[in-house]
């Protein structure tokens, strides 16, 4: 062993000890020349004779080197090329073992590559394992300015930061961008240093800019692929949401601030960005908290310190007008540092749970995978039981052999690695475009990394211990004499329980993904086809951003009532038209929540955000729009102006839970409190519908009409919900009606359907990659049983022949045949679905509405595993039936 | 002293005992180490580099032998190699069953 460890050291340093003994040699000659001399010789006689007398220094050294090197080197390149040769020579067998390997371990991969980029890598800033980020999402700018204050003493420094989308006006287009705004401190908190010009600091962060005015620094990404990577960069303008900014600097390649998943393509200074009234708000939390440690504070002693000062910051930045029920719920906010050396992402916190379940459920592929191979290398060393006799016969050692073996299956598995890495790589792209939406770009870094390959070769190497080793230890156990004495190819190798526990391993393993595809797809089922309380088809969402566009207060209402007039004029197509301030299914656009009172009585304030009212503020004609049921009174009309009362439409929720059995048309509910409380009369009750999401249970819903709640929508831009089908000529022509009113107002068309399928992009993903990886376990499966009968037919073929000579009939065969193959299948298909049953847990919170052991799932799993593999049965089973008895005996 | 000039009846085995025999005074280099052979054995055992230095790499393998650079004598850069506790032990080991060869050649040479 030691021996070993000696040998790995000098290889891995052998250029060093080759350059040692060269000198060692030379110095040898010059002791020798030396002594010459002083025997008398003159110097340079004595130097040719040192040299004559060396005789051939090269053999010496080689000799020497030998030493180390000789008994391994060239035993493993004599594999290597032996291995390789025999994989020529059967080239099916070995497209079969590489094909098998590159699946599971590309599959494997792959999911491991997502997880690393996600979730694995360490932020490329200086230092990240000395980051902290404040738990619980978000924070307004004056708690960031009271966390800056008094946090000095465990935390160097303290940044914020925030991801959203803006309209940029890039040198030619006008695009929907996610650009990063972030304090002052950011780049110098993150040690991170620019690629070309400065990145922004403290001096910047100022309301209307520093003294180069309102600064950007743009993306590594961004500045080749949108300049050229030209340098000019530096000191172009571009316009954010109607604002210009110059770009000062670009960020280092790789470098996307701290949130894993994003890549926002600008990042400028949060106080030149947002507006001043935004900066000064105590109630709105839109900011991101990173911080770095103080060298030597760990992260725990950091959260025991937090806890001291962080009620002094709660209580220093609540307002002292807030209603008392509030103002305790501020002060009970809570907090805590986690350390963020893989940066803050609400993406991974999205994906996280449901990636490491696909790498749960991959494995199993794997495992499926390794069976399969295992089984080819059975069917492998049984073919060569003559070669491997003739080998032991000759003299060659077990252990050499199964050291030959064994190297065949190292780089079979090694060539099925590296597809592997290939599909890894093109699948996982893939994978992250479906998991990107219209709203969010989800982008991440798949290139192959040293911790990827590492995994991969893990793989690697473990599969080949689970495939190959066992067969092939299996294959050399065999007698050389009895078994050359043996006739034909396969004589004397029986089929054997191995392969038959092989292939109710892939079985039982398969049934369990199909078990867990079913659920997922299931679920996913069971969420899509939920009532949402309104119609799917046949619904334009606009969305504009005329604020972006420089559009406020007055002029943005004139706007929109221009867009709606402008759109009833195309035709009558377009049955009806509406505003609303959330589109249906708002998913990341977020929800308007508030309290309410009843009937005059106190605001309750609700112990979960979940059970306060959600409001959205539509236009007279949005339920008829959208297809939303008024089940009692009347639409908003354009009678509803803001002097008039103020009125409101609740849903079905809102009236049994405020006034349960009774009539709520006439009875009011209020909002706000003291000088800013508004009551506001029922005039309609429409049927419950989903607001942000398909999975939500049934919310109440308050929709005010925009008139009436103007002060609230001032800045803030609407969507437009049109009725006139989905058609490609009626979406052209919505466009171009909407680019009528004001070609400098982007917008985006989708419909109702289409921001469904988006709120379920995850969902979605895990169906179709478990159902893909279903798929796949069964196809492998499917041609183990196929290759497990066959050659148990081929071996029966003359005992058939014999049984069918002296009487049997040919059902009789095929239902030998038969029982063998249900045997199998049963005790796989048991196994599988029991161990599908109690690893159910896991999944469960992955799942909607469905409980993990639901029965249709273990039916349809079942039922597709038996129907599928009957395919692969009954093939063999025929050419069991029609063996003739004549031909098979003729044969032995 | 090339490659022929080996002594032709040197035993199997015995070069890396006798290498081991003469580190057992203290390190030496490679050359030392043929230069003490020689003087020793008054000249009859003359040990080429040829054979010396894959010797010499045999012990490190093994580990009966470590080596370290040094400067020689006439300040050159040397590499000199020590015994190891693992090659005391060998040198024991081998001393023994060569002496018991030995004694056994002899007894038959007088006797048989």
């Amino acid at each position: 062993m030691m021996k070993l460890w000696r040998r790995m050291r000098w290889a891995a340093r052998h250029r060093r000890a080759a350059a040692d003994l060269a000198a060692e040699i030379e110095c040898h000659r010059a002791a020798h020349q030396a002594a010459l001399e002083r025997n008398g010789l003159p110097r340079e006689e004595a130097g040719r004779e040192s040299r004559r007398a060396m005789g051939n220094v090269t053999l010496a050294r080689e000799d020497a080197r030998g030493v180390w090197l000789a008994p391994w080197i060239e035993s493993v390149a004599q594999d290597v090329s032996y291995g390789l040769r025999l994989l020529r020579k059967g080239p099916s067998f070995a497209g079969a073992m590489v094909t098998v390997i590159a699946l599971g371990i590309g599959a494997t991969t792959m999911i491991f590559a997502l997880l690393d980029a996600l979730v694995l890598k360490d932020l490329p800033v200086r230092d990240p394992a000395g980051l902290v980020y404040f738990k619980d999402p978000a924070f307004s700018y004056p708690v960031l300015q009271q966390v800056q204050a008094r946090s000095t003493a465990v935390l160097s420094q303290v940044a914020a930061w925030d991801v959203d989308r803006f309209n940029v006006q890039w040198r030619q287009s006008l695009e929907p961008t996610d650009v990063l705004s972030a304090t002052g401190e950011f780049y110098a908190l993150l040690g991170v240093s620019p690629a070309a010009g400065r990145l922004f600091g403290p001096p910047d962060d100022r309301v209307g800019g520093g003294a180069d005015g309102r600064v950007a620094v743009i993306s590594c990404e961004a500045w080749r692929r949108r300049f050229d990577a030209d340098p000019a960069v530096i000191g172009h303008v571009v316009r954010i949401a109607g604002e210009p900014f110059t770009i000062v600097g670009v960020a280092p390649a790789g470098f996307f601030g701290v949130a894993a998943g994003l890549a926002p393509e600008l990042t400028v200074p949060v106080s030149v960005m947002r507006d001043v009234g935004r900066l000064a708000s105590t109630s709105s939390a839109w900011l991101h908290l990173i911080a770095r440690l103080r060298s030597g504070v760990t992260v725990q002693q950091a959260n025991v310190a937090l806890n001291t000062f962080w009620p002094a910051v709660l209580e220093a930045t609540t307002n002292q007008n807030m209603p008392p029920e509030r103002r305790a719920m501020y002060l009970g906010r809570k907090t805590a540092l986690i350390a963020a050396r893989t940066g803050y992402s609400r993406i991974r916190n999205q994906y996280q749970d449901s990636l490491w379940m696909m790498l749960a459920l991959v494995s199993l592929l794997l495992a499926v995978a390794c069976a399969s191979a295992a089984n080819l290398w059975l069917a492998r060393g049984l073919a060569r039981r003559r070669e491997i006799a003739v080998r032991f016969a000759i003299g060659a050692s077990r252990s050499r052999v199964i050291r030959q073996m064994l190297t065949e299956a190292g780089l079979t598995t090694a060539i099925g690695a590296a597809a592997g890495v290939a599909l890894a790589v093109w699948g996982g792209s893939a994978l992250v475009v479906m998991m990107s939406t219209s709203v969010e770009t989800i982008s991440l870094d798949l290139r192959v990394n040293a911790r990827v390959l590492a995994f991969t070769a893990l793989l690697a190497v473990l599969s080949t211990a689970l495939g190959a080793v066992a067969p092939v230890l299996k294959a050399t156990r065999l007698h050389a004499g009895e078994t050359l004495k043996q006739h034909g190819p396969l004589a004397g190798a029986l089929p054997g329980r191995w392969s038959q526990g092989l292939v109710a391993i892939q079985i039982a393993l398969t049934a369990a993904l199909l078990v867990g595809a079913a659920l997922f797809v299931r679920s996913l089922d069971r969420i899509v086809s939920r009532d949402a309380g309104f119609d799917r088809r046949g619904v334009l969402v606009v969305s504009t951003d005329a604020v972006g566009a420089g559009y406020g207060a007055a002029r943005l209402r004139q706007y929109y009532d221009s867009v709606l007039q402008r759109l009833l004029a195309i035709g009558p197509d377009v049955e009806s038209v509406s505003l609303s301030q959330y589109p249906p299914i708002s998913d990341q656009m977020g929800s308007w929540t508030q309290s309410v009172g009843v009937d005059g009585g106190p605001i309750q304030m609700e112990p979960s955000h979940d059970q306060s009212v959600y409001f959205n503020g539509v236009s007279p004609g949005y339920f008829r729009t959208i297809g939303m049921r008024l089940l009692q009174g009347r639409d908003f009309a354009v009678t509803d102006r803001e002097a008039g009362t103020r009125v409101v439409i609740v849903n079905e929720s809102l009236a049994r839970f405020a006034f349960p059995g009774a009539d709520p048309i006439g009875h009011r509910i209020s909002i706000g409190r003291a000088a800013a409380r508004k009551d506001l009369e029922i005039v309609g009750l429409v049927q419950d519908s989903k607001y942000q999401r398909l999975q939500e249970p049934s919310r109440r819903i308050a929709y005010v009409p925009f008139a009436q709640v103007a002060e609230l929508l001032e800045r803030q831009n609407l969507v437009v919900e049109v009725r006139a089908g989905e058609s490609p000529v009626i979406r052209a022509a919505v466009i171009a009606a909407v680019h009528e009113i004001d070609a400098a107002v982007p917008v985006r068309l989708e419909t109702i359907g289409g921001r469904i399928r988006e709120s379920l992009a995850r969902e979605r993903v895990m169906a179709m990659l478990a159902a893909a990886l279903g798929g796949a376990a069964l196809l492998l499966a499917c041609a183990a049983v196929y290759g497990l009968l066959s050659y148990t037919v081929v071996r029966r073929t003359s005992e058939f022949g014999v049984r069918i000579a002296l009487g049997a009939s040919r059902a009789d065969v095929v239902s030998m045949v038969l029982r063998g193959a249900f045997s199998v299948l049963a005790v796989g298909l048991v196994a599988g679905l029991l161990a599908a049953a109690s690893l159910g847990r896991f999944v469960r919170a992955l799942l909607f509405d469905l409980q993990p052991l639901d029965p249709a799932s273990f039916f349809a799993a079942a039922g597709i595993l038996i129907t599928v593999t009957a395919g692969a049965v009954i093939l063999p089973a025929r050419r069991a039936a029609r063996v003739d008895p004549s031909i098979a005996l003729r044969a032995e | 002293m090339g490659i022929t000039n080996q002594p032709p009846d040197l035993l199997p085995g015995t070069l890396d005992l006798l290498i081991l025999r003469t580190l057992v005074a203290g390190p030496l280099h490679g050359y030392a180490v043929a230069d003490r052979l020689k003087v020793v054995s008054r000249e009859v055992l003359q040990v080429g580099e040829s054979s010396l230095y894959p010797a010499l790499q045999r012990l490190l393998l093994n580990g009966w032998v470590k080596a370290e650079w040094g400067a020689s004598e006439n300040n050159r850069r040397a590499r000199f190699y020590t015994l190891t506790a693992a090659g005391r032990k060998q040198l024991a080991a081998e001393r023994a069953e060569f002496e018991r060869l030995v004694a056994a050649i002899q007894r038959v040479l007088q006797l048989a």
